[in-house]
């Protein structure tokens, strides 16, 4: 099977700390969940990934294309953090502002974005900025601004920090009902959820890749052990 | 560029940055306009450049700081030699508004010196533009763009100024040095022309050098 995501080796190295994964391999519509203590290279490593960090080896191709090219960003969609937001703009303005790279137009953001209206409530219809609503609704933006372009490949960080537990079922669900075909890179310490979409899983532990294993061989409580020991 | 308009709409700090322009170009205009028989010819050019240049170059060199927040999802959303392209265009843009407001005050009150305006105009659009963005690209600072208040001088930096003066101190000392060896100011209007001419032709080059080089702010990006 093609791969999504092909790294051959990424190296970053901090004072206290270095991400040193090599050889790792993400197919073509598998649903991957990054998995790690806090401070294990997670969110480094989707960083490098999109290339959006310097670091002292990066041999990554997405579908592939070099990650140093753009020619992999129509292919890509990514949420990582709160500086993937515009502020200043309101829900509605941000979900069409990025449309607006994939050549959808704002009719048709209004109809693509009714499979999210339980998910996001009635954030999409307030003017009020993103920078003026709450952690967990501006996040809410953040992951909409990624899922709604259709691309092959979505990388979300942490998608479930500062949500409500309704709110992180529906994402789930959106999820799994419908992106069955696309990959999905997900990093994240909510376990529940994380286990629910994906079905393989790469444990990080001090910067390297611990374990690398599908759902088939590995159960929930399993993976919280293996976090916690 | 839709970008673009919600930032000017928003950004109380960037409206600023045209209303206090506007301000100062009406001032140097009237101090001008009144003082026409004190003032010698070339400071009288030097207010009018300062005034054709002030947004222009305001603007400009903080072009990539107004997008700092938010850089990564925009390098994520688009081929960064779009983006460096968009920005080129509205400062462009900016500079036509400037040079074309300059003309029609020129024309209005000092009809003499309405090509050298019009040759400075095509100076600041093809040479200082790409100028701009390469300073901008190398002192580039977050900028909070909600914060304001009328001088607000956050972003700025010493390597700004140093640029802002040097852009005039070279049209004045051209100016100058041109007058006293060609009595001319036709050779100055052609100098100013041919140079942005230059700029107009090296604009996909420069654009092409900045494309390569916007990576390394975005890696720099906290």
């Amino acid at each position: 099977m093609e791969s999504a995501i092909e790294i051959v080796r990424i190296l970053k190295e901090y004072k206290n700390f270095k991400l040193d994964v090599a050889n790792l391999r993400i197919l073509k519509g598998e649903k991957v969940g990054i998995i790690g203590n806090n401070g294990m290279g997670k969110t480094t490593l989707l960083l490098s990934i999109l290339n959006l960090i310097a670091t002292k080896k990066n041999k990554t191709s997405l579908y592939g294309i070099p990650n140093d090219l753009d020619k992999w960003k129509e292919m890509v969609s990514a949420y990582i953090d709160s500086s993937f937001l515009i502020d200043f703009l309101s829900v509605r303005e941000y979900v069409q502002f990025i449309c607006s790279f994939h050549n959808i137009n704002d009719s048709l953001v209004d109809s693509k974005i009714e499979v999210f209206n339980d998910f996001l409530g009635e954030t999409y219809d307030v003017k009020k900025l993103i920078r003026d609503h709450s952690l967990g609704n501006a996040r809410k933006a953040g992951i909409i601004g990624c899922l709604i372009p259709e691309v092959s490949c979505y990388i979300l960080d942490e998608p479930f920090d500062n949500l409500d537990p309704r709110s992180r079922k529906k994402l789930s669900d959106i999820i799994m009902k419908n992106y069955r075909e696309q990959t999905f890179i997900i990093s994240s310490h909510d376990l529940k959820h994380t286990y629910e979409i994906c079905e393989r899983f790469i444990i990080l532990k001090d910067g390297k890749v611990f374990c690398d294993c599908h759902k088939d061989s590995v159960t929930e409580s399993e993976l919280e052990q293996c976090l916690i020991n | 560029m839709n970008l673009f308009r919600i930032q000017l709409q928003r950004s109380k700090r960037i409206r600023h940055i045209f209303i206090n322009n506007f301000f100062i170009s009406l001032f140097l205009i009237g101090i001008s306009v009144l003082d026409e028989s004190k003032v010698e010819d070339f400071v009288f050019i030097i207010y009018l450049y300062f005034a054709l240049s002030f947004s222009f170059l305001n603007y400009g060199l903080l072009i990539f700081s107004w997008d700092y927040n938010y850089l990564r999802k925009i390098l994520l959303l688009t081929k960064k030699k779009n983006y460096i392209q968009i920005k080129h265009t509205i400062l462009m843009i900016i500079g036509l508004i400037n040079t074309s407001y300059m003309v029609l005050v020129s024309l209005l009150f000092f009809k003499k010196f309405t090509i050298l305006i019009l040759s400075l105009g095509i100076f600041n659009l093809g040479f200082l533009s790409p100028l701009v963005l390469l300073i901008a690209l190398s002192n580039f600072k977050r900028i909070e763009i909600n914060k304001h208040r009328s001088w607000n001088f956050e972003g700025m930096s010493f390597s700004y100024y140093a640029f802002y003066l040097l852009s005039i101190v070279f049209v004045a000392l051209t100016l100058i040095l041109v007058e006293i060896y060609y009595d001319s100011r036709v050779v100055s209007c052609s100098i100013f022309t041919a140079l942005g001419i230059i700029g107009f032709l090296l604009k996909g080059r420069v654009n092409n050098w900045l494309s390569l080089n916007i990576q390394k702010i975005v890696w720099k990006v906290q």
